[in-house]
């Protein structure tokens, strides 16, 4: 940024930052004002309409710079138009996107009180208390809200912001145990598996794990709870688009795994890995998408003795390129597998 | 004539080596339409993108050549000398030329222009941004601490991206010859392709040598330690009609030791197939093998002796056995069992088997076989106890097993529901027909499946539920 534009952007800011925070209504305020005075005695319905209108107020070189300022503005309308609930709901939206989650909690609890199931206001204050720092009390609403009926869009993008930022702050984290951005959010992982949360969780633990080979029990730590992730990634209902990209990561996962000494009883073995591996990497034709997935499942079969299995891999193989690990197998390979 | 897919690019090798004789007349020279191509510098060809190289490595069955070159910028002197003298070489530049070679170095350097492509002005050929990528695919390869590695360093990975050589210092760069030799370890085929090139003198000579005389000439290549000769001699024998001379190539080959070994596998495995169709060259094929490499030609020749039609051949092929020991020798006496299914025969492969620690279901497989199973403890908590539990019950074909396998269709896993569902389709059964039809869809579970299927009808209907449909549901069998 150059130095005359800074010093406008700082005009600017310090002006607002003066000026009242409801500022001297302007004509556009006065108005909204008075619809909703007026609607107040239609209904819900009209105070309603007036409120999405009011939603022009906001933004840079309108009435409010923001929407908590809205909000406020709201909050200090008469009685008759702020005690509605209908206002006070759209305060607490407005306080929660307006990323001031501690002015939205009391509003959100009250409406809550009568109606203790709303899986939308429960969302809504799971995403409030993730706002004031309470990591455990908004997972905890975020649970509750998917109990409620909440949909993915209510809950998940609050959990996406979770994790990425735990992600940024893990060297804060205690280095004797997982770090926050994976352990956090996962009581609503487990409810409602998001396939691109879990990807990044996998990614971000084997990055960290790398980089802890100093540490080899934290390295290993890191490495297993990047399996669990990698598995909930790639176990099910891959899309299209996704399927090579998450096959190579199944790979990769399945190559880590086989170094796993002592592995838990939870962790994926290296053969459901790479059996992703070569199911997401199907081309439908001779060809493969990840040939040397083909060898590393032929390895897996033949140790479980599954040898028409492991023949089938290794001639598939073999038809791609040359395999010194496809070739290896078929030469073990009981003499009546063809 | 059924031609198994693997077995094309083998074939499609052979129509791409020269063929001897056959010399088709000179092309009439065409006019050049622009300025011929500069000769390709001497050299190693580095590569101008990660990601694209490794594919292509593995798509082509190329092994992976990587040399860690970041000290470079420092001036440290083995670094220098490598980058400066022996990468540029035409020694190691013509070695490395089948491989897919990567510099790694974290600096950006100056770029310029080379037959119209911008490349790293201090590495000759390639990217920066490629090899500063390949300073990141290292450290995450081989580094001990993940951050740190020693600069220079050399490594080798397969055409399935195994590492297969690591080497730290100056000392560790690979030469020439070193480079040959491990081109025809892991890629045997690309280096029967290019052996007709890099030694047309000796390949020449192979083919005008006499019968009589041709293993001998052979094994003398052999014995000099040229680490083309045993791909001349295999490359040789590949395009060589002539069943005699066919025998003594192989003859020669068994002369090799292990570096015979990559180039007799898929040989040996078509040999096998069909032992009777040249019994002399199948003969051949396990004698040299045995030579070679006993485990491997202790797997041909169990091959050949489980499909021989010829018992004269299957005694023949089952005295082999006598002079091995260890796995080798189990591998024998496992055909020799399967072939017989007489007690003593299973008796005598259990003992070799236990004696070579053989994993209980490789041994198991053979006792049902010939009709022994013995009782397993087939460890019902896990899920391989499970999938073999259902096999096991259903043969029994009782009430209860047929209770158990039911209850194995609704498994997590999906192994285990498919191993079930075939069975009860074994037993009759057609309760797995959905799981079957699923599975047929898979590329991991097909395989089996199939095969199971055309064990069942004695037909093999392809690879789509719709053919199998009928049989599936109960009908077809045998
Ligand atoms: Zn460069």
């Amino acid at each position: 940024m150059s130095r005359a534009t800074f010093a406008v952007v700082a005009v600017v800011l310090t002006s607002a930052l003066l000026a009242p925070r409801a500022r001297a209504e302007d004509d556009e305020a006065v108005r909204v004002r008075e619809a909703l005075v007026a609607a107040a005695r239609q209904g819900p319905a009209a105070v309603g309409k007036v409120l999405e209108e009011a939603d022009a107020l906001v933004g840079p070189g309108a009435t409010f710079p923001g929407r908590g300022d809205l909000a406020d503005w709201l909050g200090a309308m008469p009685p008759a138009v702020a005690e509605l609930p209908v206002v006070r709901l759209r305060r607490a939206w407005l306080y929660v996107t307006g990323k001031r989650g501690a002015d939205a909690m009391p509003l959100i609890a009250t409406a809550l009180e009568t109606e203790p199931k709303n899986a939308l206001l429960r969302s809504y204050l799971g995403e409030a208390k993730r706002q004031t720092g309470d990591v455990a009390g908004a997972v905890g609403e975020w649970v509750r809200a998917l109990g409620d009926g909440a949909t993915d869009e209510q809950v998940l993008p609050s959990v996406r912001r979770l994790v990425y930022d735990l992600h940024q702050v893990r060297d804060k984290d205690a280095t004797d145990a997982l770090p926050r951005y994976a352990t956090a959010a996962k009581p609503v992982l487990d409810l409602r598996p998001a396939r691109d949360v879990a990807e990044a969780l996998a990614d971000w633990l084997f990055y960290d794990a790398d980089q802890a080979r100093a540490d080899a029990a934290r390295s290993a730590r890191l490495v297993a709870e990047g399996l669990r992730w990698t598995w909930a990634a790639v176990r099910a209902g891959v899309p299209e688009p996704d399927r090579l990209r998450l096959a190579r990561k199944a790979y990769d996962a399945g190559m880590r795994r086989r170094a796993v000494v002592s592995p838990a009883d939870d962790l994926p073995s290296a053969y459901d890995l790479f059996a992703q591996a070569v199911r997401w990497a199907e081309t439908g034709t001779e060809g493969h998408g990840l040939p040397e997935a083909l060898a590393a499942l032929a390895e897996e079969a033949f140790e479980k003795g599954r040898y028409v299995l492991a023949s089938a891999l290794c001639k598939r193989r073999l038809a791609i390129s040359d395999s010194p690990t496809a070739r290896r197998v078929l030469a073990q390979l009981p003499p009546d597998v063809d | 004539m059924s031609v198994r897919p693997w077995c094309v690019p083998l074939a499609l090798l052979a129509l791409a080596a020269p063929v001897r004789g056959a010399d088709a007349p000179p092309a009439a020279p065409a006019a050049p339409r622009k300025a011929p191509r500069p000769p390709p510098a001497p050299g190693i060809h580095w590569e101008r993108d990660l990601d694209a190289a490794l594919r292509r490595a593995v798509r082509e069955g190329r092994p992976v050549y990587v040399c860690e070159n970041g000290r470079i910028e420092e001036g440290e002197a083995g670094t220098t000398m490598l980058a400066r003298a022996v990468y540029p070489s035409a020694e190691v530049g013509d070695a490395s030329r089948g491989f897919v070679c990567l510099v790694a170095n974290g600096a950006t350097h100056a770029t310029k222009t080379v037959d119209g492509e911008e490349v790293c002005e201090r590495y000759g050929t390639g990217t920066c941004a490629c090899h500063q990528a390949v300073v990141a695919f290292v450290l995450e390869r081989f580094s001990a601490d993940g951050v740190s590695i020693v600069s220079p360093s050399h490594f080798l990975l397969d055409a399935d991206l195994r590492d297969v050589y690591a080497g730290e210092y100056q000392q560790s760069v690979l030469s020439g010859p070193a480079l040959d030799g491990w081109f025809a370890r892991l890629s045997p085929r690309l280096a029967q392709r290019r052996v007709w090139s890099a030694r047309e003198a000796r390949t020449d000579a192979l083919g005008k040598a006499a019968t009589k005389d041709l293993e001998q000439v052979a094994a003398t290549w052999i014995e000099t330690k040229d680490p083309w000769a045993v791909v001349g001699v295999a490359a040789t024998l590949d395009q060589e009609p002539d069943v005699a001379r066919r025998v003594a190539l192989a003859a020669a080959l068994g002369r090799a030791g292990g570096d015979a070994t990559p180039f007799l596998v898929e040989p040996l495995f078509d040999a096998t197939e069909t032992p009777d169709a040249e019994p002399a060259l199948t003969a051949a094929w396990c004698a040299a093998a045995l030579r070679a490499d006993p485990d491997v030609g202790a797997w041909a020749t169990a091959r050949a002796l489980l499909r021989t039609k010829d018992d004269a051949s299957a005694r023949r092929l089952r005295d082999a056995a006598d002079a091995l020991s260890g796995a080798a020798r189990a591998r024998v006496l496992e055909a020799v069992a399967l072939r017989s299914k007489a007690a003593g025969d299973l008796d005598a492969f259990v003992a070799a088997a236990t004696e070579a620690s053989w994993p209980a279901v490789r041994v198991e497989r053979v006792r049902a076989a010939c009709g022994r199973r013995s009782p397993v403890e087939f460890g019902g908590g896990t899920r391989e106890g499970r999938r073999r539990a259902w096999w096991a019950a259903t043969a029994e074909e009782t009430k209860a097993a047929r209770a158990l396998a039911l209850e194995a269709l609704r498994d997590p896993a999906e192994d285990v529901r498919v191993a079930a569902a075939i069975a009860l389709r074994r037993a009759g059964d057609p309760a797995g027909a959905d799981v079957l039809a699923r599975a047929l869809a898979d590329p991991v579970e097909l395989p089996e499946v199939r095969a199971a299927l055309v064990a069942l009808t004695g037909e093999d209907r392809g690879d789509s539920a719709e053919a199998w449909d009928e049989v599936l549901r109960g009908g077809g069998a045998r």
